[in-house]
């Protein structure tokens, strides 16, 4: 199983340094090879470099999470890219957030309050 | 030769009666006078009860003017006066004939032209019409009105084109005959099969026509003497021959004729008698190249040729008795002394009808007559009285043998022969005469004495006439005499012929003999120069021949006669003398005077009544002037109650007795008029004056008054005077009424100004026509025009907007916009934009305007502070709550159990609080109201059956049982918003589980015509009766229950209810404490 998720890469883009190095705690130990960036503006040349998922924030400086998914979509490299928002904006059942992130291409959308960092474990192991 | 408008046939014979001339048949003795001659009549024969035969008459009047036929309604004809359509004959043939035979004019076939046919523009009901419109077209030098002067023709013009029915009325009204529907409808209908007469169709020569037509019967008979052919005249005699008891043997000697011409190839003249009528029968052999093919047989009537000559000379003797003016009576001993004179006959005596009796009125005899009494019979008594009653003539061989004969001493009287003597059907007497003994009156002895007792019928009925035409001759002259015009008769050398007593009177002239003077001469009353001018009129009117009419006028005293001068044509067309008729106009003359100042007057007020509403100055400075210029007064002036100064600005000083009067003016809402002012209120300045009050609502409220007019004033002044004050009112109501308006505008203007909203109207043609204060200091412009030239695509939007109202018929529209004001910046309005139909159903737009940036501002930072609390309160929690789920999971090294046990109440709190922050977002959010609820359709059956199963691992962890229960398998769809009834229901499954401790919660669907219903039925601990109205309020938490312990938020139901009543759906709680709760969910399904 380790060496198995080894392989796979994952990017988290995230701007709160605290949850950013929960979830790359976790990630790492669950085998995962992880990259972040904190920068909306520098998440697409990231994104570029190579991934197999992203672990996406809305609210981040520079480019927010909804043109960072635009972004990913239109183009042909990254458009395959699992891509689950993970964020504090919005509620499953009161908001568009969670309904325009889906529609703008994205795999999942979490809220990181309501979710452990397993729970966001278990649903990156059913995507990759 | 003009025919009989009764039979057609026989000879007209004219009997000249002073001014009239009577008009008789001699075959029929149909009488009849000039006007019936002239305009013809409508005829119609009849057999076995059906119109055979119409014939219209009516007819030319000059040149060029049209005839019209109906074929349709006249199959047999309808032309020229008397006459009609043979068959076979074509209409041009026969207008021609009819021209010729009327007017003497030959009409050239060429000049005969088919105008045009009109028929398919003929429409009556269904039916279509044939109408033939005839022009007779003539050269301008040749004179075909002098042959057409007493014919007329109906002009195309007076003759409706749309309306048969009507056109027919018009030509028979014009001919003088009621129009008769049946007749024509019979017409129609009995005679369709009549052959269409074309009118082009010349096949049949004129010349066959012409012998068909021919008075004279025409007979051709083939060898064998069978008929080949007759005409019309022959078809009918022969026919008469069929019913008469003789008639056989002569048609049988008419057949032997012909085979004796036919035979000898010689003409073979004989005399046959039929019927009391002696005929020539003349036949010539009809050959052809040379064969002869049969026989021509001409039949004449010389019956009467004998009776032609005596009626001749009767009406020779009657015309010079005529000539010599001779009355009734000598005329009819004249035709009596012809009579007697001129036949083989012993006596001749005129019976006239008296009441019941006959009396002897005239008497001719060639031998001496005894003294006796003049006989007299009565009616039916004798012969003559049989005669009369019979009105059939009577002829008697011999008197003496014959019963009837009444009387003695008249022994001589042998063979008598009694005719009665009859005009308009009215028996007026007898004619007898007689021969010697076993003298028989011969057939045409008989017809030439009916042919006088009809002259003498004549002659007894014009007596009666002429009697009466006396009686209002003299009428007349009486009428003439006592007229105060006066009428004069001058001869063209101006001497008198008649004067009446009117003229005597006018011209002062005593004399009585004025006839053959010249009537000036008799009269001072007359300049020369009115002589002069009223002879020159009468030599003009002579000269001219028409009616001339002048004024001359008379003096001592003056008087101005109307006099109309008019020419007497005699009938050769010459003019000898003149009747002048005048008429004394002196007075009015006087009235047209009264008339030229009344219209001056009028004329005067008119300017005052029409005069502009312009400043008010100017306005009663004209009326004013106007006033005194109309009753030529002083001056004239206007006093308004209560204002110091009179109108055209002179102070008011009215003195007691003045007031005294505009009291009285006050009370009585009328005007008056007092011409001794000064006597009569010791006032020097005013001597004559007129006062009307001005009235307004029925309250005087002001005078006006005209002073010191030359002559009297007079009530006429009075009424004028009112008139004016009238027009005053007017003024004074309008200029209220203008102030009154203008001052409610200013009053909406100034809310308009002055209201706190903005208000832009753009009219029809999207031009802005109000930008008030408000709007201005909201957008920081003054006009419309600076503000969208900041903002361009306002004047399209509204264009837009105006299309968007005519669409849809919406008149009210709410937006809110974005855009910039004077600075630049973006501002937020909310616009209720109002769109107006005007009469022209052209669009209008009221905008009004609010300034909503900061609404907007506010909103948006609430929706801000939403946004970010969401995000910051859950920031700081996921950090807690990640980090210890990872120390518990064991992430960061084995942890001991107490550490488990700390950590575990630390991760529970946590959760808690999430779900704390949560409901309370979730309140904050549904009392925004700010999210949108969707409207999708989905599977209500198959949603609440997944929310079930999301709580499975929970129920189970508490040992409880969870169960879906659906009666449906298929789906039940409903629309609405999916996320939010997963919500909900979780909501209730979740309280469901958490106050269960033991037992079973039920979830199960269904659904109802309208509707689906979901039940969340638990074992629990059930809610208080207390609790059940309250239990869906904001943090309400059942007192000392287990919910504390179950860490509720007491919010959780608040919002389950909200987010199923905003989809229009219902929450129900059925629950008995300690045994269980039911939560009964209803959504519509929307479909």
């Amino acid at each position: 199983m380790l060496t198995k998720s080894a392989t796979k890469k994952i990017l988290i883009v995230e701007d709160d340094p605290m949850i950013l190095e929960m979830y790359r705690e976790k990630l790492k130990l669950a085998g995962y090879k992880v990259s972040t960036v904190m920068d909306g503006k520098k998440a697409m040349a990231k994104i570029k470099q190579g991934t197999d998922l992203i672990l996406l924030d809305i609210l981040v400086p520079g480019l927010n999470g909804f043109e960072i998914l635009k972004k990913i979509n239109s183009d042909k490299t990254s458009k395959d890219i699992p891509v689950i928002v993970l964020t504090n904006i919005g509620s499953n059942s009161f908001d568009n957030d969670r309904k325009l992130a889906l529609s703008l291409g994205a795999t999942d959308y979490l809220i990181k309050a309501l979710n452990t960092p397993e729970d966001v474990l278990n649903k990156i192991k059913t995507l990759i | 030769m003009k025919q009989c408008i009764n039979c057609s046939s026989g000879e007209i014979s004219t009997v000249a009666e002073k001014d009239r001339i009577f008009y008789y048949c001699s075959n029929c003795n149909h009488k009849f006078d000039r006007a019936i001659d002239n305009t013809g009549k409508i005829i119609t024969t009849k057999e076995n009860g059906l119109v055979k035969h119409i014939t219209i008459g009516a007819v030319i009047k000059s040149y060029n003017k049209i005839l019209f036929i109906d074929r349709k309604k006249f199959p047999f004809g309808l032309c020229l006066p008397t006459g009609h359509l043979y068959q076979n004959e074509t209409l041009e043939d026969a207008l021609r004939k009819k021209v010729l035979e009327k007017t003497g004019y030959e009409v050239k076939s060429q000049k005969l032209i088919l105008h045009e046919t009109i028929g398919d523009q003929c429409k009556d009901g269904a039916e279509l019409h044939e109408w033939y419109l005839y022009e007779c077209k003539v050269g301008k030098n040749e004179s075909f009105e002098t042959y057409t002067k007493n014919i007329s023709w109906i002009d195309k013009n007076d003759l409706p084109n749309t309306n048969l029915t009507d056109a027919t009325k018009i030509i028979l009204n014009k001919i003088g005959l009621l129009f008769n529907e049946d007749i024509i409808k019979r017409i129609g209908k009995n005679n369709t099969h009549i052959p269409k007469i074309k009118p082009n169709n010349k096949s049949k020569s004129i010349k066959e026509s012409i012998i068909e037509d021919l008075p004279i019967a025409i007979v051709i008979y083939d060898l064998k003497g069978k008929i080949a052919f007759s005409n019309i005249a022959a078809t009918k005699f022969l026919e008469r021959a069929k019913n008469s008891p003789s008639g056989e043997a002569f048609v049988k000697a008419l057949e032997g004729i012909s085979k004796r011409a036919s035979a000898s190839k010689i003409k073979v003249s004989s005399n046959l008698i039929l019927d009391r009528h002696q005929f020539n029968i003349v036949a010539s052999p009809l050959q052809n190249k040379g064969v002869t093919r049969g026989a021509t047989i001409t039949i004449h009537d010389i019956t009467e040729k004998k009776s032609i000559e005596i009626r001749d000379i009767i009406a020779y003797e009657t015309s010079l008795a005529l000539c010599k003016n001779q009355s009734f009576r000598k005329i009819i001993k004249t035709i009596l002394k012809q009579l007697f004179e001129n036949m083989n006959i012993t006596s001749c005596s005129l019976m006239e009808k008296e009441g019941d009796e006959l009396k002897v009125s005239f008497q001719y005899c060639n031998h001496s007559r005894t003294k006796q009494k003049p006989l007299v019979l009565k009616m039916g008594q004798g012969i003559a009285g049989w005669v009369a009653e019979n009105r059939t003539p009577l002829a008697i061989p011999d008197t003496k043998k014959d019963p009837m004969f009444y009387g003695s001493g008249r022994n001589k009287e042998n063979s008598l022969l009694a005719v009665p003597v009859i005009s308009n059907q009215q028996v007026l007497g007898v004619l007898n005469v007689s021969k010697q003994k076993n003298e028989y009156f011969s057939e045409s002895e008989i017809q030439a004495i009916t042919i006088v007792a009809n002259r003498i019928a004549l002659a007894l009925e014009n007596e009666k006439l002429y009697t009466q035409l006396e009686n209002e001759a003299k009428t007349f002259e009486t009428v003439l005499d006592t007229t105060t015009n006066g009428l004069v008769l001058i001869n063209k050398d101006k001497t008198i012929k008649f004067a009446n007593y009117g003229i005597k009177k006018l011209l002062n002239i005593q004399n009585d003999k004025i006839i053959g003077q010249d009537i000036f001469k008799m009269s001072d009353k007359i300049s020369a120069g009115e002589v002069s001018k009223f002879y020159t009129y009468f030599e003009k009117s002579i000269h001219i021949k028409h009616k001339l009419v002048t004024e001359i006028v008379l003096t001592k005293p003056e008087k101005t006669l109307k006099t109309i001068f008019n020419p007497i044509i005699e009938s050769d067309g010459s003019c000898n003398s003149v009747l002048v008729g005048t008429h004394n106009i002196t007075n009015l003359k006087k009235k047209e005077k009264q008339i030229k100042n009344q219209i001056e007057q009028i004329t005067a007020l008119f300017k005052i009544s029409s005069m502009p509403n312009d400043k008010e100055d100017e306005f009663y400075k004209r009326i004013l002037s106007k006033t005194t210029e109309l009753f030529k007064a002083k001056y004239s002036d206007i006093i308004i109650f209560g204002q110091k100064k009179s109108l055209s600005g002179n102070i008011i000083d009215i003195n007691i007795d003045a007031s005294k009067i505009i009291q009285e003016i006050k009370n009585k809402k009328n005007g008056f008029i007092i011409n001794d002012f000064r006597s009569e209120f010791k006032n020097n300045q005013i001597n004559k004056i007129a006062v009307s009050p001005i009235i307004i609502n029925k309250t005087v409220i002001g005078i006006i008054f005209s002073v010191n007019k030359k002559a009297n004033f007079k009530s006429d002044d009075l009424k004028l005077l009112s008139i004016i004050a009238d027009r005053i009112s007017r003024k004074i109501e309008t200029d209220n009424f203008i102030d009154k308006i203008s001052e409610d505008k200013k009053q909406i203007a100034s809310i308009i100004e002055n209201t706190g909203d903005g208000i832009i109207v753009f009219n029809s043609k999207n031009e802005c026509i109000i930008w008030n204060k408000a709007i201005e200091n909201i957008t920081g412009f003054a006009s419309f025009d600076q503000y969208s030239s900041h903002n361009l695509e306002v004047v399209n939007r509204i264009k837009d907007l105006k299309k968007y109202s005519y669409k849809t018929g919406i008149e009210t529209i709410k937006k809110q916009v974005k855009v910039k004001n004077s600075d630049d910046e973006y501002i937020w309005l909310s616009v209720t934009y109002t769109f107006l139909r005007d009469a022209n159903n052209k669009e209008h737009l009221i905008a009004v305007i609010r300034d909503v940036s900061r609404e907007i501002a506010i909103d948006n930072q609430q929706k801000e502070f939403l946004y970010t609390a969401t995000h910051e309160l859950r920031t700081p929690i996921t950090t807690i709550k990640g980090y210890l789920s990872m120390i518990l999971n064991g992430d960061a090294g084995k942890i001991n159990k107490k550490q488990s046990l700390y950590f575990g109440r630390v991760f529970e709190s946590t959760n808690r609080l999430i779900q704390l922050v949560e409901s309370l977002l979730n309140v904050a959010r549904l009392e925004e109201d700010k999210f949108n609820f969707e409207k999708n359709k989905f599977d209500i059956n198959a949603l609440a059956k997944e929310v079930t199963l999301d709580f499975k691992k929970t129920a189970q962890e508490k040992n409880i049982v969870l169960k879906f229960n659906s009666n449906d398998i298929d789906p039940i769809l409903i629309i609405g918003d999916q996320d939010k009834t997963k919500h909900a229901i979780s909501n209730l499954i979740d309280n469901a589980i958490k106050y269960t401790k033991k037992g079973r919660i039920i979830i199960s669907c269904k659904s109802i015509p309208d509707a689906a219903i979901i039940t969340i039925s638990d074992t629990g601990v059930g809610i208080p009766k207390k609790a059940k109205d309250q239990i869906f309020n904001k943090f309400y938490r059942v007192p000392n229950s287990e919910s504390t312990k179950a860490g509720g938020t007491g919010l959780g139901l608040f919002i389950t209810k909200n987010l199923i009543e905003k989809q229009g759906g219902t929450i129900q709680l059925n629950s008995k404490l300690g045994k269980g709760s039911e939560f009964i969910v209803n959504l519509p399904k929307n479909k």
